[in-house]
This record gives C-alpha cells, sequence and structure tokens, in this order.
C-alpha cells in the first residue's frame, strides 16, 4: 500500500508523550457512531452533521432513573426542554417516562404536544399572561419566579375561574457554588416563606411544590445535600405554619456531563460525579423532610446537560490544514462556533473519523466563520489531518441544537441513529429558502 | 374459614346486589324470604320465596315455620341482635326450623302457638349467645344448633305443658308413583323432609331452589344422597321409613355444606364431602338408638356435628390448598370457585396480605429459593438481593470496600403494612469477605402483617433503623438500610417469610406482588412472581397524577350511554360509594349492578362485580381490570377475567357441572397502555375460538369515558354522557 505523503514538521521532542498518562488517547479514532460509519452518515446527510445516538439517549435516562429510584421511590425526571427540544430528542425521553420542563411559551407549545399538562413544569422568569393563560388551562405545574408573576398569575387564573396548582421557586446561598439568585424568592432572607404566605392569603393559587435550582454544571455534589436539606426545611415549615404538605419538590438540574470545562484540570469523565453520587446526596439530604404522616413528595430533577450531551456528535471535515506561524499546526474544519456554541465552555473531545498515522502534534482546530472567536479547540495534541478527513467532536448534545446561529451559513442536518442502528433525519438542513421565507422586501425597494 | 357471620354478609350482599333495587320488597319480608333461603345455604330471595311456597305444600308446618320466623324477626329486632344480621336472615332460620319442627309434631291450637312462640324466643337468644361463642371465639358457625337444642327441650317438655299440646300421629309412608324410580322418590321425599314436609312435591321444590340456586350444589345433594342410600342398602339397616330419610336429608346437607359453601368446589372438597357423608352415615346409626332411648328425634345432629368436627379438622391442616377452604365472601358454589380462581390468577397462591418487593428501584436475585449457600432446609424460602449496574457488576472499584458495592446503605423497605416486632441495629458491618459466625441475621427488622405471617429483612447496616418494637409502619417505609452485617460476606438483603416471630422460624413459601422485570427490554408487571436467581425486578411505583386520573371520588356519579351487540342504547347511571366496611365500589343506580374496586395501593384495582353483561361496570371490568399507577414505556401486564361472565345463560349452567373438575377457567388477557395526553388502555385475550379485545379511554379530570368489549364480532360499547361532581 502507498503511504500517504506527509509534508514534514520539526517536532520537538517531548518525553512526556511516551507516558500513558498523556493526551494521546485523543487521536484513538472513531470511525462509527453506534455502528453506522461516519462516512456514510456524512455520505448521506452531508457535513457538518449532527448524530444523536438513542441507544445513548435511552441508557443514561435509565441510568439516572434508577440511581435515584434505588434510593427515592417517588423521583420523576423533567426533560429540560431549552438544554435541546428537538422533537426526536424529546419523544425518546418522554417515551422512557419524562416529563417536560420548558421556560418559555414557544417550548410549552411544544411539551403539550407530547404530554399532558399535569406533566409539564413551567419555569422561568418571563411568563407574560397568554402564557400563563394557557398553562393553567392545560393544568401545567407553574413554578412562580418574583412576586410580580404571582399577582399576575392570580389574576390569570381568577379570570379564569381555575384553582391551578403551582410551586414557588426559591434560591438559596450554598457553600462551594457560585450564587444562583437570579430566580425565585430567596430562602435566607425570608423572601421565600413570605411568598409562600402571600400565596395562601390570595386564596386564587394552591401551593402544590417547591423548586430550586443551584447552577449549571455543578460537579460538588454536597451542594445538592444542601440544596435538598434546605428545601426539606423549608417544606417541614410550610407543613407546620400554613398545614400543606408539598405535592413535589424539584430540586432543578445542573448535574454534570462528563464533558471536560475550560480550565478544569482533570478530564469530565474522572472529575463528574456519578448519578449514584448525586442520587444519594440528595437522599441524604431529603431525609430531613418530615411531612405529617409521612407523606412522600414527588422528587422532580429537570436535567438536561448530563442526559444529553454525550448522545450527541458532531461530524466536521477538514476544509484545510495550515501551519500558523508560531509553528502550530491549524486545521480549518466545516463547523465553527456557530453550530458548537458550547466550544466557549467545553474543551471539547475530539476524535478523528478514520485511522491516522504521523506523530501528534500541537494544533488549533478553527472553524470555517470569518471571525477570530471561531476556535473549536485551541490546543491539543493532534495526528496530521488533510483536507477531507473527518473529525468527530463528542459530547455536544447539549445546548448546541438550541444556541446555535444562523451566521453567513445554514443550520445543517439533525440525524438520530436508532437502536437497532438505523440512522434517520430529524432535523433537515437548512436552505437558503429557509432564510428567505422569513424575509420581506418593502414595495419600495421591490 | 367463614365464621357465620360472614356468611350472612355474603348471603347478604351478593342478594342485594343482584336483585334490581325498584323490585325490593319490604325490609320485613325480605329478612322473612332470607331466612327460608338460609336453610339451604341459598342466597337470593326469590329462592327464599321456593322454599317458602314449599313449606306451604303442607300448610300446617308451613304456617307455623311462617309464624315462627315473623315472631323471630319481632323479637331480633327489639333486642336489636344486629340490623345486618337480622335482615340477612340470620335470626331467622333456625326459628323457621323450630317453627317447622313444631307444626309437624304439634296440632294447631293456641297451646301449640304458646309453644312455638316460648321456643322461637329460646332459639333466638341461644342462637345469639352461641353465635357469641362459637363464631366469635372458634370461629365455627352455629348451624342449626340452637333449633336442635331447642327442639329437643321443647319436645320433651311437650308432655308436661298439660293437654294443651297434641301430637300429629305418625305418617304412615305412602307409596311411590309407579312412574317414578324408588331412588329418586326416596331423594324427593328426604328433600322435603329438610322443611319437615316429607313429601315428593315439596321436595320437588326444594330441589328446584337449590338448582336454580347452583348447579354444583344440587350434584353435590344428588352426591350425598347417593352415597347414604348405597350405606343403606349394604353397610347399615335402617329399619323405619322416618329414619331413612333423616339419614339422605342429613346426608345431602352435609355433601352440600362441605363441597361447595365452606370449601371452594373442586374433586378434592368433592372427595372431603363424601368422607364427611360417610361420617354422617355413622354419626346418624349412632346416635338413632341412643335418641330413641331418650325419646327424641335425631333431627339435625348428624349434619351439625358433621360440618363442625370436619371444618374444625380441617382448620388444622398446615397448608389451606386442596380442599381450599372458603375465605373470602362469596356466594353459591359456583360464586366461590369463580371467585377463588380469579383470585388464584389474578393475585397468586400466597396469603391474602400480598408482599411488594421490599426495596425501591431495581435489585438483582444473587441467591433464590433453595439458593446454593445459605437458603436450604428449613430456610430454603429465601431470597437475597443485591444491586447490578448495567454491566453486570455488584460493585464499583475493588470492591474490597463496603461503599463500593452498589447497595450498600441503599433503602430497605416494609413489603406490606404491619407492625415492628423486633429491630436489631447494633451488629457491625462485616470488612468485604468477612462474616459473623455466630450471628445468622445481624442487624434485622422483623415485621407481623397477620395472623401467621411475617417477614424478615436482615443484614441491615448498623444504627440504620429508628424503629421501635410496637411500631406501625406502612407499605413502603424505610426499615433501615442495606448492609453487611450478620452471616454475609458481600452486602446484601436478605429477605424472608416466616409464621411465628421466633428468629430462625422456618420460612414459609413467598412470592412478591407486582413486580416489573424486563423482558426483552420490555417491562412487564408481574402480578405474583417467585423470581430466580439472577432475576432483576422493581416494585411498582405511585405516580400522583395517574392514579388522580384513575380514582373514582366518592359520591360521584356518571351516566353512561351503553350499546349492545344488536344496536340497543341504554341510559345507565353509576355512583361511587364506599360500604360501612369501607370497601369502596360503583353502583349502578338502575340494574343493581356493582363494582369494587381499590384504589389506594399501586394501582387501581376492580376486586369484583355482579350485574348484567349489558352493563358498563361489566365493561369497566374487563377494560380496566387492573391499571398500574405508573406506566413505564411499553408496559405489559396480564390479568385474568372469570370466564363465566362470558358465557351466555345456557352455557353457563352446563359449564357449572363442568368447571369443578377443570383445570382453571379464567379468560387470560394482556394489556398495554398509551398515554399521550388522553390515556388509552387495550386488552386482548382468547376466549375458545374467538378474540376477546377491550379498550379504555381516559381523560384527565374526568376518569374514563369511553369503554368497549368486543367478544368475536360482537360488541359492547359505552362513553360518558354526563356526570356530577361528589
Amino acid at each position: 500500500m502507498k503511504q500517504a505523503y506527509e509534508r514534514p514538521a520539526l517536532v520537538k521532542h517531548q518525553p512526556g508523550l511516551m507516558n500513558k498518562l498523556s493526551g494521546v488517547q485523543a487521536m484513538r479514532p472513531m470511525e462509527r457512531i453506534d455502528g453506522v460509519p461516519v462516512k456514510e452518515l456524512t455520505a448521506r446527510f452531508g457535513s457538518p452533521l449532527f448524530v444523536f445516538s438513542e441507544r445513548t439517549l435511552v441508557s443514561r435516562a435509565r441510568e439516572l432513573r434508577e440511581a435515584f429510584a434505588l434510593r427515592l421511590p417517588r423521583t420523576q425526571l423533567a426533560w429540560s426542554y431549552k438544554t435541546n427540544y428537538l422533537d426526536a430528542v424529546c419523544k425518546v425521553f418522554h417515551r422512557e417516562g419524562s416529563w417536560a420542563e420548558v421556560v418559555s411559551e414557544m417550548e410549552l407549545d411544544k411539551a403539550l404536544r407530547h404530554v399532558p399538562g399535569s406533566q409539564v413544569i413551567f419555569n422561568g422568569p418571563y411568563k407574560p399572561e397568554g402564557a400563563l393563560e394557557k398553562a393553567f388551562r392545560a393544568g401545567v405545574r407553574v413554578h412562580l419566579d418574583h412576586f410580580d408573576e404571582l399577582a399576575r398569575a392570580e389574576a390569570v387564573a381568577r379570570r379564569l375561574g381555575l384553582r391551578p396548582q403551582v410551586a414557588i421557586r426559591v434560591n438559596m446561598a450554598l457553600p462551594g457554588t457560585p450564587p444562583w439568585s437570579r430566580f425565585g424568592f430567596n430562602l435566607e432572607n425570608g423572601q421565600a416563606m413570605d411568598a409562600v404566605r402571600r400565596l395562601r392569603a390570595g386564596g386564587v393559587l394552591e401551593l402544590r411544590g417547591l423548586h430550586s435550582h443551584i447552577g449549571t454544571f455543578v460537579q460538588e455534589v454536597d451542594a445538592y445535600r444542601q440544596e435538598a436539606r434546605q428545601l426539606a426545611g423549608l417544606a417541614n415549615r410550610i407543613a407546620a405554619e400554613q398545614g400543606v404538605a408539598v405535592d413535589w419538590i424539584d430540586l432543578g438540574g445542573g448535574f454534570a456531563s462528563r464533558n471536560t470545562l475550560h480550565g478544569q484540570y482533570l478530564p469530565g469523565s474522572q472529575a463528574s460525579p456519578s448519578f449514584a453520587q448525586y442520587a444519594e446526596a440528595v437522599a441524604d439530604g431529603l431525609s430531613a423532610l418530615q411531612l405529617p404522616g409521612g407523606r412522600e413528595p414527588t422528587i422532580l430533577l429537570e436535567t438536561g446537560r448530563a442526559l444529553v450531551d454525550e448522545a450527541g456528535h458532531l461530524l466536521t471535515t477538514v476544509h484545510a490544514s495550515k501551519r500558523l506561524p508560531d509553528g502550530r499546526r491549524a486545521l480549518i474544519v466545516d463547523a465553527g462556533v456557530n453550530v458548537l456554541f458550547t466550544a466557549f465552555w467545553y474543551r471539547h473531545e475530539l476524535a478523528p473519523a478514520q485511522e491516522l498515522t504521523g506523530t501528534p502534534e500541537p494544533t488549533v482546530v478553527f472553524g470555517p466563520l470569518c471571525m477570530a472567536i471561531d476556535v473549536v479547540r485551541d490546543q491539543l495534541l493532534f495526528p496530521p489531518m488533510a483536507a477531507g478527513d473527518q473529525l468527530v467532536v463528542k459530547g455536544v448534545g447539549a445546548y448546541n441544537v438550541t444556541q446555535w446561529m444562523q451566521f453567513i451559513t445554514e443550520r445543517p442536518a439533525v440525524v438520530m441513529i436508532s437502536r437497532d442502528g438505523e440512522a434517520s433525519l430529524i432535523r433537515r438542513r437548512e436552505t437558503v429558502e429557509t432564510l428567505l421565507g422569513q424575509e420581506e422586501l418593502p414595495a419600495w425597494l421591490r | 374459614m367463614a365464621p357465620v357471620s360472614a356468611l350472612a354478609a355474603r348471603a347478604g350482599s351478593a342478594a342485594e346486589a343482584a336483585a334490581p333495587r325498584r323490585l325490593a320488597p319490604p325490609a320485613f319480608v325480605s329478612a322473612a324470604l332470607r331466612a327460608y333461603a338460609q336453610v339451604l345455604f341459598l342466597g337470593r330471595r326469590r329462592h327464599g320465596l321456593l322454599l317458602l311456597a314449599a313449606t306451604l305444600l303442607e300448610p300446617r308446618v308451613g304456617l307455623h315455620g311462617l309464624a315462627a320466623v315473623l315472631a323471630a324477626q319481632v323479637l331480633a329486632r327489639a333486642l336489636q341482635l344486629g340490623e345486618e344480621a337480622t335482615a340477612g336472615g340470620l335470626h331467622g332460620y333456625n326459628p323457621l326450623l323450630v317453627g317447622l319442627a313444631v307444626g309437624a309434631s304439634f296440632e294447631p291450637g293456641p297451646a301449640t302457638a304458646a309453644l312455638l312462640l316460648l321456643a322461637v324466643g329460646a332459639t333466638v337468644f341461644l342462637e345469639a349467645a352461641l353465635q357469641a361463642s362459637l363464631g366469635a371465639w372458634l370461629g365455627l358457625p352455629v348451624l342449626s344448633l340452637p333449633f336442635l337444642g331447642v327442639t329437643w327441650l321443647a319436645l320433651a317438655a311437650a308432655p308436661s305443658l298439660g293437654p294443651v299440646a297434641r301430637a300429629v300421629p305418625a305418617l304412615v309412608p305412602p307409596a311411590p308413583p309407579a312412574w317414578l324410580p324408588e331412588a329418586a322418590w326416596l331423594y324427593l321425599r328426604s328433600m322435603g323432609a329438610m322443611l319437615f314436609s316429607p313429601g315428593a312435591a315439596t321436595g320437588a321444590l326444594v330441589a328446584l331452589a337449590l338448582l336454580l340456586h347452583s348447579r354444583i350444589a344440587l350434584l353435590l345433594s344428588l352426591a350425598g344422597f347417593g352415597i347414604a342410600w348405597v350405606l343403606a342398602a349394604h353397610v347399615f339397616t335402617f329399619a323405619s321409613d322416618p329414619s331413612l330419610l333423616l339419614l339422605h336429608a342429613n346426608a345431602a346437607l352435609v355433601a352440600v355444606a362441605l363441597g361447595g359453601v365452606w370449601f371452594v368446589p373442586q374433586a378434592s372438597s368433592f372427595l372431603l364431602a363424601a368422607a364427611a357423608v360417610l361420617v354422617t352415615a355413622l354419626f346418624t346409626a349412632g346416635s338413632l338408638p341412643i335418641f330413641r332411648a331418650a325419646g327424641l328425634p335425631v333431627l339435625f345432629l348428624p349434619f351439625d356435628l358433621a360440618v363442625l368436627v370436619v371444618l374444625a379438622a380441617m382448620r388444622q391442616r398446615t397448608r389451606d390448598g386442596s380442599p381450599k377452604s372458603v375465605d373470602f365472601a362469596a356466594g353459591a358454589p359456583e360464586a366461590n370457585l369463580a371467585h377463588y380462581r380469579t383470585r388464584l390468577a389474578r393475585f397468586g397462591p400466597g396469603p391474602a396480605i400480598r408482599m411488594a418487593p421490599p426495596f425501591s428501584g431495581r435489585w438483582t436475585v444473587t441467591q433464590g429459593v433453595d439458593g446454593p449457600h445459605t437458603h436450604r432446609g428449613a430456610w430454603r424460602h429465601a431470597l437475597d438481593f443485591e444491586v447490578l449496574d448495567a454491566a453486570g457488576r455488584r460493585h464499583t472499584g475493588t470492591g474490597t470496600q463496603l461503599r463500593d458495592h452498589l447497595c450498600y446503605r441503599l433503602p430497605v423497605l416494609a413489603p406490606a403494612d404491619g407492625t415492628v416486632v423486633k429491630v436489631v441495629t447494633d451488629r457491625p458491618d462485616n470488612p468485604p469477605g468477612e462474616l459473623a459466625t455466630r450471628d445468622p441475621w445481624g442487624n434485622l427488622v422483623l415485621l407481623h402483617h397477620g395472623p401467621g405471617l411475617y417477614s424478615l429483612v436482615a443484614h441491615l447496616a448498623p444504627a440504620s433503623s429508628d424503629l421501635r418494637e410496637g411500631q406501625t409502619v406502612r407499605q413502603g417505609a424505610r426499615l433501615g438500610l442495606c448492609g453487611n452485617s450478620g452471616r454475609s460476606f458481600v452486602p446484601h438483603l436478605h429477605f424472608q417469610l416466616q409464621a411465628t416471630a421466633r428468629l430462625g422460624a422456618p420460612t414459609l413459601e413467598l412470592a412478591l406482588a407486582d413486580a416489573v422485570v424486563e423482558e426483552e427490554g420490555v417491562p412487564r408487571l408481574h402480578r405474583s412472581l417467585l423470581p430466580s436467581e439472577g432475576q432483576a425486578l422493581r416494585g411498582l411505583t405511585r405516580q400522583d397524577d395517574l392514579a388522580e386520573l384513575l380514582a373514582f371520588p366518592l359520591g360521584r356519579r356518571w351516566t353512561w350511554l351503553c350499546r349492545e351487540p344488536g344496536g340497543r342504547e341504554l341510559r345507565e347511571a353509576i355512583t361511587s360509594e364506599i360500604s360501612l366496611t369501607g370497601e369502596l365500589y360503583l353502583a349502578s343506580a338502575d340494574g343493581g349492578g356493582r363494582l369494587w374496586f381499590e384504589t389506594l395501593g399501586r394501582q387501581l384495582l376492580v376486586y369484583d362485580h355482579l350485574g348484567p353483561r349489558r352493563s358498563v361496570l361489566h365493561l369497566l371490568a374487563a377494560a380496566l381490570p387492573r391499571v398500574p399507577y405508573e406506566l413505564p414505556a411499553g408496559l405489559r401486564w396480564d390479568d385474568v377475567l372469570p370466564r363465566r361472565r362470558f358465557r351466555p345463560a345456557w352455557a353457563r349452567w352446563a359449564a357449572d357441572l363442568a368447571d369443578p373438575f377443570l383445570a382453571q377457567d379464567g379468560l387470560v388477557m394482556r394489556y398495554r397502555a398509551e398515554r399521550n395526553g388522553v390515556l388509552q388502555v387495550r386488552g386482548e385475550g382468547r376466549l375458545g375460538g374467538r378474540t376477546v379485545e377491550t379498550g379504555a379511554v381516559v381523560l384527565p379530570g374526568r376518569g374514563p369515558v369511553e369503554l368497549w368489549l368486543q367478544v368475536g364480532r360482537e360488541r359492547w360499547s359505552a362513553c360518558a354522557v354526563e356526570e356530577e361532581e361528589p
């Protein structure tokens, strides 16, 4: 076989490279996703391409559910729509028994197509009257964020002649996590309890639950122990003072996926706690719960990222390979931060989609945008790649297909590989028509 | 075993439910008719009416009987001997027998009337007193003992009452008509003798009532008679006609009582009944000379003795298997059989208290029943559980630390409601690989669930239980945390049932109720499961929103539009009600049907229903016999419907005779649910060559709104047209 031509380069000898702990593992190629060849996927659906693995979605969902079920019989997952609201992805989670957690009217509309209103949680700081009305009519569980919203919700409920079931969202100071006090009523200064009293005094809404969300990518399990304990304490207090035993306690989301953040020393696969560790902390914190008659509220989880990150892959093709003035090799690939928003947070793991030979060397991976910020990975050891070679960006399932930008190019297609290993399109590649369809040319410009 | 009160209750409820409300006669008449029916263990008032007619064929006897029943009713009500029991005819059948006996023995007149009233009064007192002692204390039925005692005393006292009551001269037995075989003639007259009018016409009416009530009962009476007939011909020699009738009447009664009323009618109960008939014959033959010497009739003494002796003896069995005693409130032998079979098929052979898996989440059996390590000998019926991950590993890391083990310190839950009998919490956890040789159980919780039923969870983590002895716990309450104390190498949960509170007591057979097992990727709900080693399972949980969807709020009233296969439509109103003893049921306002259900647990359970096939309750029982309050994707579950309900009336009668000898008669249905906003439950099964399909549509906030049942080409359907909030 003819050896591929490789441009010569001077590489500084690095003794550490021979060490089994070095980053050379990143070079292990990923030629297939759930048995489907990457080449075949890009040939069929184009490049770049998002690929979701149903198998991974299901196994992560079950892992989370089982880890909690072992400790808390009444745990319910509510799929965080904002993390990824592609219909197919939502459907996989709903099939696994997940409810929906939405934070906007658009998401609410989406969710109500899949699950009954009683299985939808409506969060967020912005719920205009129309959204509240829709939610109340459908029996959605609305989590109140501030006093203005409380008053607005009462007005809507009164107008509709309904008695909606709502929860109070609470924020709290937790050691070891950055404050997340923008949302909800503060616990420490008594605002949360005031909100409870105010809600009860209003007599229009029915207090059924408590909610808190302590952050995102929280790797400190103890934070959840504290959160659960604080919420249990609040629930106990509400039961004692108001005679109301809450039916659900929503612990929010924030579990870390197995990705690695920028500036994180250990790789995420080692640093991120397992679902079992989170579950144990939560169960321990909730043991403080003492509701009358030993009642056990349903424990809601709004996990998003940790369930979906791993299931998503971005296939991208090398457009060019060049040498930077500082001696690093640079790859220009056809997917940039316009579709890979998470490149700003994560040190995404990259794998070549084919066997590569050659010595790994410091490499930068740039996207296709004509923008300096378009960096997929700023520093990794990678073997030389040629134009047309393909890369798999791993762990891209969360937020990318909801926060992607339509900037100077169309959004790529999204594919899901079923548990039987069959690839199906779940979102078509956008075209110029997608863009133009929304535009109007005023008469005087025609 | 049914104490006499249960017999009354079941007779009462069955009759109550089966008869349309609009035809309900006044309470007094109703109670009197039930008293007649009770003599032959019948439930319905119309059968009582038939027996009343039978007694009136011999007007003197019949009128005395009727007078006695009415007098007893007045007395029982005046004495406030319990509204239910009185209305159920319980304070009526002994006085009725007394009345019939007095009527048969004495000429009518004021003196006889006085004697009758005295005797009735004594009977009511004696019956109430015996019920309290025999019934409540020994759990045995009173049968006709009060009648026996009082009648003997009355007969003995009659001569000393002076010239007043004149004895009826002994009857000369008439000759049988030529066209009737002698055996049939004797059978009919002995059936009549049960009501003190040994005429063939009376006997024919009695036999007819028995046939209408139960084909099995009639068969049993014939069999009992037949055995006695053979005995009388070849073993004992009964000289007189009255003693022949006595033997045959007692034998037939014993056969009915033991073959189908107190035991579920099956081949084994028939054998028992046959044996009891032999005993009855001995009692009859043995008591005759004794009583003749005393100048008293034997009456139903052989029957009472035989039934009581057999019931008490069978109570001593270690296992209530076959014959199976009727430990539930049902009705006719057919109903007993159908009820028992359905219960067996739906809830398994175990005790009525069902054991849920004693944990939350998915655990795997690491040592099953008759396991290779410690589940042997007297302790063979036990299960060990551990948690395994998706790859089948029981621990992370090396497993040398307790914390590595996935099940370590996971909560252990109460398998059923119970009372804490023993708690041990002070034993240390062994390091993995070591065990405490002198301490088999380690930390444990022993719960008492019911008579002779205890459950044990063992090897718990130290100080992980804050329960106290005597405390009551609900199913699902946390008992402690899984640990590695006692004779345990690696953290695991040991679970067993036992009959006594002693640690180390032999284990009882066990099965887990409502366990979910993944089978080829599809979760399947097992109503009763004895898991084998390596099998992973989890219990059901209760999701409030599903439970709300499938609750029938008390006091709610729905109107349904039901459509029969012929296209006929009719409206039916049903209400959700609760009985005095706390059973929930749906009652059909117009059809008299009832459907008992349960919503407190982790599923909607329909227990049983009565009423016509066109009723919406029939559809409800077929389409939603059980719906878990948790529906993981793709969940499948089976249930068994009584096949009898799906047979036309003529086929039912034919099948009644064959059923006791067949293995089972359930209609196995497979159900699955789909939930997109509305909940749809579909079921399918096969009945003979025909497919059976059911469907239900349940709407949030409204409950079931559409039900259908299709058997072959016949389709019944119903849709809710209006409802009222409670």
